[in-house]
């Protein structure tokens, strides 16, 4: 267990190594997400309590996008350097090689969600810093990463993958920005735990299915 | 006692296309054998077998008698690989990819050991340099210094002549001969010179089977390529 991690924890350092170096994904992307909100700041002139009502919504189309971007390159350094067998050589599981690219995928989402959040709540004038939301944002930025990373180690070696990531991958990851967007909203509305309580459990629910079947069939992925 | 590496009947399909065709294989400790084969004949597919990134569709792969599939992770800090090319991520220095390397094979002294290696593959003054920077000689040295970082019992080189010109080609051998001179060695290669110089047992394979497998004895550079063009019937 302690090779796994140790594993893990050198493949996500190794990522965001890489991504210092170039600033490729987290530039691109934060510009993406920070462009979304101004896009739809000027759209909607609506009142504070439609806003409260949209503004969860807004939030997680800029996440989503601006992650899939994120997970477009999370495999690309080892196709472009041709690493992933020098990886796939090395004595760890499959699995840790999985939850490293998750992990760096994780860090990643969270730096985009630190700078994004704060603009939402400039821009549409909403208490998105409530605890509850930042706590259900990151429960499912795990089952976004989870089904991710997974999706994008499938479409690295496809010629349109691009296009491919978001076309396996959105309708997988609706249930989870559904329930991530009606619990914020619920929120912000002034609901309790009580309110949220099943969008709550659908969202746990998604993260420990989607991350425990990847995890498993991570291997056949990356082996054939 | 039993063999380094025993491949039993191993097949390899892709699709419809079928690359190994039960392919049997026996090496024993310290010889250096050298696969050759045209193009498509399953060189690299065996290689990458017996590195255990890619799983045979039939057969069995024994590493000193413990089956790969059973006990890869084990098996796989005794094997060392390198292809043409070194696995090395270009936007990393030469030291943070083998830092990176040394963290995956869970080194106990990485420092000493990467210190060592960049010394024995004349890399030590470019140890700060991104691996962008270097020439292809350069980084098919960091390559094996990433191959053998864990001082693996076996080699696999999957035509890492490639790209090299001759001179890197003997640096190349030279430091694999003498950083383990009993170290277990398979490698495949178009380059007839460097197999007659590197080899002590030869394999051509030939649509996915073995059709020669003979010690080297005293063959010559010119009396392998006659070899080479009478079994496969064509040029390399």
């Amino acid at each position: 267990m302690k090779t796994f991690w140790k594993a893990a924890f050198a493949i996500a350092k190794k990522d965001i190594l890489l991504e210092l170096r170039s600033k490729e994904i987290i530039s691109s992307v934060l510009l993406f997400a920070v462009l979304t909100l101004v896009i739809f700041h000027f759209a909607f002139t609506a009142d504070h309590e439609t806003m409260t009502q949209i503004a969860p919504g807004m939030l997680w189309v800029a996440f989503s996008f601006s992650g899939i971007l994120s997970l477009n390159r999370a495999f690309i350094p080892e196709k472009e350097d041709n690493c992933m067998e020098g990886l796939l050589s090395c004595p760890v599981g499959r699995e840790a090689i999985y939850m490293g690219k998750c992990l760096g995928s994780f860090i990643f989402m969270l730096i985009v969600e630190a700078v994004v959040i704060p603009v939402c709540a400039m821009l549409f004038n909403v208490d998105v810093f409530n605890p509850m939301i930042i706590f259900i944002t990151l429960l499912a930025t795990v089952g976004f990463v989870s089904v991710g990373i997974i999706f994008s180690a499938l479409s690295v070696n496809t010629r349109a993958r691009e296009m491919v990531l978001p076309i396996l991958f959105l309708p997988i990851i609706v249930p989870i920005i559904i329930c991530a967007v009606s619990s914020s909203s619920a929120i912000l509305a002034g609901g309790t735990f009580e309110d949220i309580k099943q969008y709550f459990l659908i969202i746990v629910a998604f993260d420990v299915i989607f991350f425990t079947v990847p995890l498993m069939i991570f291997k056949y992925v990356v082996e054939e | 006692m039993s063999h380094v590496i025993e491949c039993q009947k191993i097949s390899k399909r892709f699709g419809g296309n079928q690359v190994l065709k039960d392919l049997d294989l026996t090496v024993d400790a310290g010889e250096s054998v050298a696969i050759l084969g045209p193009n498509g004949t399953g060189k690299s597919t065996l290689i990458r077998i017996l590195a255990s990134v890619m799983r045979q569709s039939e057969g069995k792969v024994l590493i000193n008698g413990s089956e790969m599939k059973d006990e890869a992770f084990a098996l796989r800090s005794q094997i060392g690989l390198l292809s043409h090319t070194g696995y090395l991520y270009t936007s990393l220095s030469a030291e943070e990819n083998l830092k990176f390397y040394a963290e995956m094979y869970s080194l106990k002294d990485p420092e000493k050991r990467i210190a060592e290696l960049l010394e024995k593959v004349g890399l030590r003054t470019r140890r700060f340099d991104r691996v962008a920077t270097f020439s292809r000689g350069m980084s098919q040295r960091l390559g094996l210094a990433r191959a053998l970082l864990h001082s693996p019992k076996i080699l696999l080189l999957d035509e890492p002549e490639t790209g090299l010109d001759q001179e890197g080609l003997d640096l190349l051998w030279s430091i694999i001969k003498t950083d383990d001179p009993d170290r277990t060695v398979v490698f495949t290669s178009h380059n007839f010179k460097s197999t007659v110089q590197a080899c002590s047992r030869l394999i051509i394979l030939k649509k996915g089977k073995i059709v020669y497998d003979a010690p080297k004895g005293d063959l010559t550079e010119d009396g392998l390529q006659a070899l080479y063009h009478d079994v496969t019937g064509g040029k390399s």
